[in-house]
Protein backbone atom coordinates (compact mmCIF):
# COMPACT_ATOMS: atom_id res chain seq x y z
CA UNK A 1 0.00 0.00 0.00
CA UNK A 2 0.55 3.54 -1.12
CA UNK A 3 -0.25 4.86 2.08
CA UNK A 4 1.57 2.73 4.28
CA UNK A 5 4.80 3.19 3.03
CA UNK A 6 4.21 6.71 3.27
CA UNK A 7 3.63 6.26 6.88
CA UNK A 8 6.51 4.07 7.58
CA UNK A 9 8.64 6.93 5.72
CA UNK A 10 7.86 10.09 7.43
CA UNK A 11 7.82 8.09 11.43
CA UNK A 12 10.83 10.16 13.10
CA UNK A 13 12.53 7.79 15.58
CA UNK A 14 11.53 10.97 17.98
CA UNK A 15 8.04 10.06 17.35
CA UNK A 16 8.38 6.75 18.56
CA UNK A 17 10.48 7.97 21.57
CA UNK A 18 7.93 10.22 22.27
CA UNK A 19 5.36 7.94 22.49
CA UNK A 20 6.94 5.40 24.22
CA UNK A 21 8.51 7.97 27.12
CA UNK A 22 4.45 8.97 27.26
CA UNK A 23 3.23 5.55 28.08
CA UNK A 24 5.77 4.96 30.63
CA UNK A 25 5.04 7.73 32.23
CA UNK A 26 1.29 7.24 32.52
CA UNK A 27 2.06 3.82 33.51
CA UNK A 28 4.49 5.41 36.41
CA UNK A 29 1.65 8.03 37.82
CA UNK A 30 -1.07 4.58 37.75
CA UNK A 31 1.72 2.90 39.89
CA UNK A 32 2.40 5.54 42.15
CA UNK A 33 -1.48 5.80 43.10
CA UNK A 34 -1.62 1.80 43.70
CA UNK A 35 0.51 1.90 46.73
CA UNK A 36 -1.53 1.32 49.88
CA UNK A 37 -4.59 1.37 48.50
CA UNK A 38 -6.22 -0.52 51.05
CA UNK A 39 -5.99 1.88 53.54
CA UNK A 40 -8.43 4.67 55.02
CA UNK A 41 -9.68 7.05 53.02
CA UNK A 42 -10.58 10.78 53.79
CA UNK A 43 -12.70 12.81 51.59
CA UNK A 44 -11.75 16.20 51.36
CA UNK A 45 -14.45 18.86 49.62
CA UNK A 46 -13.17 22.52 48.14
CA UNK A 47 -14.73 25.25 47.82
CA UNK A 48 -13.32 28.02 45.86
CA UNK A 49 -9.69 26.07 46.82
CA UNK A 50 -10.54 26.28 51.03
CA UNK A 51 -11.22 22.92 52.79
CA UNK A 52 -14.75 23.05 53.88
CA UNK A 53 -15.81 19.58 54.92
CA UNK A 54 -13.01 16.72 55.99
CA UNK A 55 -14.17 13.22 56.95
CA UNK A 56 -13.29 9.70 56.86
CA UNK A 57 -15.20 7.85 54.42
CA UNK A 58 -16.20 5.17 56.81
CA UNK A 59 -17.45 7.52 58.88
CA UNK A 60 -19.06 9.50 56.35
CA UNK A 61 -20.96 6.62 55.15
CA UNK A 62 -24.54 7.99 53.73
CA UNK A 63 -23.90 11.70 54.43
CA UNK A 64 -25.31 14.33 51.85
CA UNK A 65 -23.42 17.85 51.44
CA UNK A 66 -24.98 20.47 49.46
CA UNK A 67 -22.83 23.34 47.97
CA UNK A 68 -23.35 26.32 45.77
CA UNK A 69 -25.91 24.11 43.68
CA UNK A 70 -23.94 20.69 43.86
CA UNK A 71 -24.93 17.80 45.69
CA UNK A 72 -22.59 15.24 46.83
CA UNK A 73 -23.49 11.94 48.14
CA UNK A 74 -21.07 10.00 50.24
CA UNK A 75 -21.28 6.38 50.08
CA UNK A 76 -19.23 3.14 51.70
CA UNK A 77 -17.18 2.75 48.67
CA UNK A 78 -16.87 5.63 47.66
CA UNK A 79 -18.16 9.70 46.73
CA UNK A 80 -19.86 11.17 44.18
CA UNK A 81 -21.70 14.33 42.67
CA UNK A 82 -25.39 12.98 42.14
CA UNK A 83 -26.99 16.68 40.93
CA UNK A 84 -25.20 20.14 40.26
CA UNK A 85 -26.99 22.85 38.19
CA UNK A 86 -23.82 23.97 36.17
CA UNK A 87 -23.91 23.61 32.43
CA UNK A 88 -22.25 20.38 31.32
CA UNK A 89 -22.90 18.26 34.31
CA UNK A 90 -19.09 16.57 34.01
CA UNK A 91 -19.20 16.50 37.82
CA UNK A 92 -22.06 14.47 37.67
CA UNK A 93 -20.78 11.75 34.79
CA UNK A 94 -17.58 11.58 36.63
CA UNK A 95 -19.14 9.05 38.49
CA UNK A 96 -17.96 8.05 41.79
CA UNK A 97 -14.23 8.43 43.27
CA UNK A 98 -13.43 4.87 45.16
CA UNK A 99 -9.15 5.33 45.03
CA UNK A 100 -6.84 7.49 46.67
CA UNK A 101 -5.46 10.17 45.01
CA UNK A 102 -8.60 10.41 43.04
CA UNK A 103 -9.78 13.91 42.38
CA UNK A 104 -12.91 15.54 40.79
CA UNK A 105 -14.28 19.34 40.48
CA UNK A 106 -17.42 21.06 39.18
CA UNK A 107 -15.11 23.62 37.78
CA UNK A 108 -17.96 26.10 37.16
CA UNK A 109 -18.76 25.86 40.80
CA UNK A 110 -15.40 25.78 42.24
CA UNK A 111 -16.10 22.95 44.10
CA UNK A 112 -13.54 20.29 44.35
CA UNK A 113 -13.56 16.97 45.59
CA UNK A 114 -10.37 15.05 46.81
CA UNK A 115 -10.10 11.34 48.26
CA UNK A 116 -6.50 11.31 49.95
CA UNK A 117 -5.28 8.38 52.58
CA UNK A 118 -5.99 9.01 55.95
CA UNK A 119 -3.06 8.96 57.86
CA UNK A 120 -1.30 5.59 59.27
CA UNK A 121 -3.92 4.93 62.14
CA UNK A 122 -1.40 1.53 62.70
CA UNK A 123 1.59 3.64 64.22
CA UNK A 124 1.45 3.28 68.09
CA UNK A 125 1.23 6.86 69.68
CA UNK A 126 1.58 5.23 73.45
CA UNK A 127 2.15 2.56 75.49
CA UNK A 128 1.27 1.85 78.59
CA UNK A 129 1.68 -0.77 81.06
CA UNK B 1 -3.54 40.10 5.48
CA UNK B 2 -4.52 39.01 1.75
CA UNK B 3 -8.01 38.25 0.28
CA UNK B 4 -6.50 35.04 -0.13
CA UNK B 5 -5.37 34.64 3.57
CA UNK B 6 -8.69 36.00 4.84
CA UNK B 7 -10.73 33.86 3.04
CA UNK B 8 -8.92 30.41 3.79
CA UNK B 9 -9.11 31.33 7.42
CA UNK B 10 -12.59 31.46 7.41
CA UNK B 11 -12.73 28.19 5.92
CA UNK B 12 -10.61 26.80 8.21
CA UNK B 13 -12.25 28.22 11.31
CA UNK B 14 -15.66 26.69 10.19
CA UNK B 15 -14.31 23.39 10.12
CA UNK B 16 -12.63 23.84 13.61
CA UNK B 17 -15.72 24.38 14.86
CA UNK B 18 -17.71 21.87 13.05
CA UNK B 19 -15.91 18.95 14.00
CA UNK B 20 -16.07 20.17 17.65
CA UNK B 21 -19.80 20.41 17.49
CA UNK B 22 -19.51 16.96 15.75
CA UNK B 23 -17.82 15.38 18.65
CA UNK B 24 -19.78 16.97 21.03
CA UNK B 25 -22.92 16.08 20.10
CA UNK B 26 -22.99 13.12 17.37
CA UNK B 27 -20.10 11.42 19.50
CA UNK B 28 -21.95 9.47 22.77
CA UNK B 29 -20.43 9.67 25.85
CA UNK B 30 -18.26 6.39 25.86
CA UNK B 31 -18.15 4.53 29.24
CA UNK B 32 -14.32 3.88 30.44
CA UNK B 33 -13.14 6.73 29.09
CA UNK B 34 -12.01 9.97 30.99
CA UNK B 35 -14.91 12.55 31.46
CA UNK B 36 -14.90 15.45 29.15
CA UNK B 37 -11.90 14.07 26.88
CA UNK B 38 -12.95 14.58 23.53
CA UNK B 39 -11.13 13.79 20.36
CA UNK B 40 -10.08 16.55 19.03
CA UNK B 41 -10.63 16.04 15.62
CA UNK B 42 -10.18 20.45 15.02
CA UNK B 43 -6.75 19.53 16.44
CA UNK B 44 -5.91 18.52 13.32
CA UNK B 45 -7.53 22.08 11.73
CA UNK B 46 -4.82 23.93 13.95
CA UNK B 47 -2.06 21.62 13.29
CA UNK B 48 -2.64 22.27 9.24
CA UNK B 49 -2.71 26.04 9.63
CA UNK B 50 0.05 26.17 11.99
CA UNK B 51 1.82 24.67 9.04
CA UNK B 52 0.63 27.08 6.59
CA UNK B 53 0.12 30.01 8.22
CA UNK B 54 1.97 29.64 11.16
CA UNK B 55 1.60 31.06 14.65
CA UNK B 56 -0.82 33.98 14.09
CA UNK B 57 -2.88 31.78 12.06
CA UNK B 58 -3.73 29.25 14.05
CA UNK B 59 -3.83 31.41 17.21
CA UNK B 60 -7.00 32.91 15.51
CA UNK B 61 -8.89 29.57 14.91
CA UNK B 62 -8.06 29.08 18.62
CA UNK B 63 -9.35 32.41 19.42
CA UNK B 64 -12.77 31.30 17.05
CA UNK B 65 -13.02 28.25 19.12
CA UNK B 66 -12.66 29.62 22.42
CA UNK B 67 -15.45 32.64 21.95
CA UNK B 68 -17.65 30.05 20.07
CA UNK B 69 -17.53 27.95 23.12
CA UNK B 70 -17.45 31.03 25.41
CA UNK B 71 -20.69 31.77 23.66
CA UNK B 72 -22.51 28.46 23.22
CA UNK B 73 -20.97 26.97 26.62
CA UNK B 74 -20.38 30.04 29.17
CA UNK B 75 -17.46 31.40 30.34
CA UNK B 76 -15.88 28.48 32.02
CA UNK B 77 -15.68 26.45 28.82
CA UNK B 78 -14.66 29.57 27.22
CA UNK B 79 -11.46 30.02 29.42
CA UNK B 80 -10.59 26.29 29.38
CA UNK B 81 -10.50 25.59 25.40
CA UNK B 82 -8.35 29.05 25.34
CA UNK B 83 -5.73 27.61 27.61
CA UNK B 84 -5.76 24.45 25.96
CA UNK B 85 -5.70 26.05 22.47
CA UNK B 86 -2.64 28.13 23.25
CA UNK B 87 -0.67 25.41 25.35
CA UNK B 88 -1.07 23.19 22.09
CA UNK B 89 -0.76 25.76 19.56
CA UNK B 90 2.76 26.71 21.29
CA UNK B 91 3.95 23.23 21.01
CA UNK B 92 2.94 22.73 17.53
CA UNK B 93 4.39 25.89 16.30
CA UNK B 94 7.58 25.05 17.82
CA UNK B 95 7.90 21.65 16.91
CA UNK B 96 6.64 22.29 13.41
CA UNK B 97 9.76 24.10 12.54
CA UNK B 98 11.79 20.60 13.23
CA UNK B 99 8.90 18.50 11.21
CA UNK B 100 10.58 15.67 9.86
CA UNK B 101 14.06 16.02 12.18
CA UNK B 102 12.97 14.98 15.61
CA UNK B 103 8.99 14.58 15.36
CA UNK B 104 6.86 14.06 12.26
CA UNK B 105 2.99 15.09 12.24
CA UNK B 106 2.57 11.70 14.44
CA UNK B 107 4.48 12.74 17.29
CA UNK B 108 3.38 16.49 17.11
CA UNK B 109 -0.14 14.94 17.26
CA UNK B 110 0.10 13.43 20.14
CA UNK B 111 2.27 16.34 21.77
CA UNK B 112 -0.44 18.50 20.95
CA UNK B 113 -3.37 16.46 22.57
CA UNK B 114 -1.02 16.52 25.33
CA UNK B 115 -0.46 20.34 25.94
CA UNK B 116 -3.82 20.69 25.21
CA UNK B 117 -5.11 18.22 28.10
CA UNK B 118 -2.63 19.95 30.11
CA UNK B 119 -3.50 23.59 29.93
CA UNK B 120 -6.98 22.41 30.36
CA UNK B 121 -6.76 20.92 33.50
CA UNK B 122 -4.43 23.93 34.88
CA UNK B 123 -7.22 26.03 33.73
CA UNK B 124 -9.34 23.65 35.67
CA UNK B 125 -7.15 24.24 38.79
CA UNK B 126 -7.08 27.68 37.88
CA UNK B 127 -10.34 28.33 38.26
CA UNK B 128 -11.67 25.82 40.88
CA UNK B 129 -8.30 26.81 42.88
CA UNK B 130 -7.78 23.37 43.87
CA UNK B 131 -4.06 22.17 42.33
CA UNK B 132 -5.10 18.34 43.60
CA UNK B 133 -7.23 18.15 40.57
CA UNK B 134 -3.87 17.60 38.65
CA UNK B 135 -4.23 14.27 39.73
CA UNK B 136 -6.55 13.45 36.86
CA UNK B 137 -3.93 14.05 34.33
CA UNK B 138 -2.89 10.65 34.37
CA UNK B 139 -6.79 9.45 32.66
CA UNK B 140 -6.20 12.36 29.96
CA UNK B 141 -2.64 11.18 29.82
CA UNK B 142 -3.57 7.80 28.02
CA UNK B 143 -6.25 9.05 25.81
CA UNK B 144 -4.45 11.88 24.74
CA UNK B 145 -1.67 9.93 23.40
CA UNK B 146 -3.87 7.66 21.50
CA UNK B 147 -5.99 10.89 20.19
CA UNK B 148 -3.09 12.38 19.03
CA UNK B 149 -1.43 9.70 17.31
CA UNK B 150 -5.02 9.76 15.49
CA UNK B 151 -5.27 13.24 14.95
CA UNK B 152 -1.43 13.78 14.24
CA UNK B 153 -1.61 10.52 11.59
CA UNK B 154 -4.32 11.69 9.73
CA UNK B 155 -2.13 14.91 8.65
CA UNK B 156 1.07 12.78 8.69
CA UNK B 157 -1.76 11.18 5.29
CA UNK B 158 -3.05 14.47 4.43
CA UNK B 159 -0.79 17.28 4.65
CA UNK B 160 1.58 15.50 1.78
CA UNK B 161 -1.97 15.78 -0.38
CA UNK B 162 -3.04 19.27 0.41
CA UNK B 163 0.47 20.49 -0.19
CA UNK B 164 0.24 19.14 -3.50
CA UNK B 165 -3.04 20.94 -4.64
CA UNK B 166 -1.92 24.25 -2.74
CA UNK B 167 0.36 24.25 -5.53
CA UNK B 168 3.10 24.67 -2.79
CA UNK B 169 1.62 27.83 -1.92
CA UNK B 170 2.54 28.50 1.85
CA UNK B 171 0.79 31.41 3.61
CA UNK B 172 3.06 32.62 5.89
Amino acid sequence: MKVEREIKQSVTKGDILLIISLVALSVFLFALSFFGSNKELTVRVYSSSELVWESELSKAQGEKLFLDGCEIIIEKDGVYFSNSDCPDQLCVKRGKLRNSGDTMACVPKKVAVVLTHSKDKSKIDALTY
Amino acid sequence: MTARKVSLLGILGAISLVLGLFESILLPDIPFLPVGAKPGLSNVVIMYTAGVMGFPGAVYIVLIKAVFALITRGATAGFMSFCGGMLSTAAVCILIKFRGKIFSFLGIGVMSAVMHNMGQLLAACIISGTFALLNYGKYLLIFAIITGAVTGGMLLILMPRLEKISDGFIYK
